[in-house]
């Protein structure tokens, strides 16, 4: 009968190993923010190491997530449903990939923003990895007291819509300064991609929100 | 031994074969996810086999007799055979498509063909036939049965989620205390499981102490027939039982072990108070309408094909189990009498 009730299997529950892979998602938007923030600097090795590091966060994640789901599908027994808790999974990992794809995307050219722009992309940074540590507090809080996790669901989708709008600005700006070509598409898909990670987050905010609403009597 | 006697034991373990395959108690525990499919099929064979032998009434009773008019009819062995011959083969049939049937539907509908049958003969009345006063009773449990089941369940299922709305605070909280309700859930089902298994075989062990109230069969050796009995509902359970439990706990509404826990009290209360006043109810459906009742309460409405299906297999099963015992029946007056 112990065995059939088991949840705690390699010293980690599986709420612990959820904890575990929202604080990747976190770390990672902290070290993209490092990253670009660097980047605008033009501190490019900078810029490097923490690319680095944050791929090596996503991939640490990915792993994370592996064990996840095996654990998910072996004999456990749950109320909180497992198509409830691969959704959760997912969507953490996709705000990863999505602070991935920003990372690369510094790697990938070096081009000089225009300084009028650098204080907005490095706010959007700030923005986003403001983000991060709310979406860490979300999954905290979804796990042991809903009406908090409510209130961060509130805070994680202003602050995109913050970024939403600094975007906008920013793209507004990016047709007014940048004159060179690789100069203007690379800083609009740099914005753009920052936009979408921001975007992600809002979409797990908005899936713990029905989550909430569906656990709640 | 009488070659009569022999059919009789070897109809009544078929009978207990088909009480066994359409028992239906712990789909709760299979649709809440409190155990697995494997540990609720083996738990349910075992405490159904305790609850033959400890349970199981020492009283002759004669499958369908009460619900005939002795006064008028003579009932004879040909009837019995027919009543159990198609009371089995209904339940093993509406099993193995997981349809959860009522056994009292289907002895009545047996005992409603013979009656027609009987009533064929020159100088009999289809009126004279049945004891209708107990028939009603048994149409009024028709009604009620889903009634209470229903309004039982909304009823406990509004109660369990106040206490629930008090206790629970997050999704971990949350998994605790439906943990809780697994465990107590487990209990209340197993206590069922054990008093069905002596409820039911009263209906295949009634024939083997109606035999040893006439003499035919000696008390010394009932022993090894309980047995018997026990197991071959065990049997039914394991070997085709779990259509009906999987049907039954997954396919209606989503069950937290909390839903399930308001289900089978409702279910178990709704059977206590029938039993108590007297109204023959059926379990079966005071526990699918209890599933249905605590659904409504979470704005779950019952998936329509499961439904539909169970909706039929209930209409159904008076007119099936009235023909085939009335062709059993019919063909055993051309040929014996």
């Amino acid at each position: 009968m112990i065995e059939i009730f088991s949840r705690k299997k390699e010293g980690k529950s599986l709420s612990e190993m959820f904890i575990e892979c929202s604080q990747f998602t976190k770390e990672a938007f902290e070290s993209m923010k490092n990253a670009v923030l660097a980047y605008v600097n033009g501190d490019y090795a900078l810029a490097e190491q923490e690319a680095d590091k944050t791929i090596a966060l996503e991939k640490k994640q990915d792993r994370m997530k592996e064990k996840l789901f095996e654990r998910m599908f072996t004999r456990e027994t749950m109320v909180f449903s497992r198509s409830d808790r691969i959704q959760i999974i997912e969507n953490i990992d996709k705000i990863t990939d999505k602070i991935e794809i920003v990372v690369r995307k510094l790697l990938l050219y070096q081009v000089k923003i225009k300084k009028p722009m650098q204080e907005g992309i490095k706010e959007i940074a700030e923005l986003n990895s403001q983000i991060g540590e709310k979406a860490h507090e979300m999954l905290i809080s979804v796990l042991s007291d809903f009406e908090k996790a409510k209130d961060y669901v509130v805070q994680i989708t202003d602050l995109r819509r913050t970024v939403r709008e600094k975007q906008w600005e920013l793209q507004k700006m990016n047709y007014s300064y940048q004159e060179d070509f690789m100069a203007f598409r690379y800083t609009e898909t740099l914005i753009k991609y920052l936009m979408e990670a921001a975007d992600r987050a809002e979409i797990f905010a908005d899936r713990i929100f029905v989550l909430i609403y569906k656990y709640t009597l | 031994m009488d070659v009569i006697v022999i059919i009789l034991i070897i109809l009544m373990l078929a009978l207990s074969f088909g009480i066994g395959a359409n028992d239906e108690t712990m789909a709760t525990l299979v649709g809440s996810r409190s155990l697995k499919l494997k540990y609720v099929i083996i738990l349910a064979a075992i405490l159904v086999f305790v609850g033959v032998l400890v349970l199981s009434e020492q009283v002759g009773k004669t499958i369908g007799e009460n619900l005939i008019n002795l006064e008028e009819v003579e009932y004879n062995v040909y009837m019995l055979f027919a009543i159990i011959i198609s009371t089995t083969i209904w339940l093993v049939v509406a099993s193995m498509t997981g349809a959860p049937i009522s056994t009292t539907h289907s002895i009545v509908g047996s005992v409603f063909g013979i009656a027609i049958v009987w009533s064929l003969q020159p100088g009999h009345t289809f009126l004279s036939s049945m004891n209708w006063g107990e028939l009603g009773k048994v149409a009024l449990g028709w009604v009620l049965s889903p009634l209470l089941g229903f309004f039982g369940a909304i009823l406990f299922k509004i109660i369990i989620d106040k206490i629930m709305n008090k206790i629970q605070k997050g999704l971990v909280r949350l998994e605790k205390t439906e943990r809780v309700f697994s465990i107590m859930l487990i209990g209340i089902v197993g206590w069922t499981q054990i008093s069905r298994g002596g409820n039911d075989s009263a209906n295949a062990l009634g024939i083997m102490y109606g035999m040893i109230e006439a003499g035919q069969f000696s008390e010394q050796y009932s022993i090894y027939l309980v047995i018997s009995v026990g197991v071959l509902i065990a049997i039914g359970l394991v070997v085709i039982g779990r259509n009906v439990i999987k049907n039954v706990g997954n396919n209606l509404i989503a069950i937290k072990p909390s839903d399930a826990f308001s289900i089978e009290l409702s279910t178990s209360l709704v059977l206590f108070i029938a039993t108590f006043l007297g109204f023959p109810v059926s379990g079966t459906h005071v526990l699918v309408f209890s599933i249905i009742g605590a659904g409504m309460v979470k704005g779950e409405r019952p998936d329509k094909k499961s439904f539909r299906k169970m909706l039929l297999s209930w209409i159904i099963t008076f007119p099936v189990a009235a023909a085939l015992s009335a062709m059993i029946y019919g063909a055993s007056v051309a040929i014996f009498l």
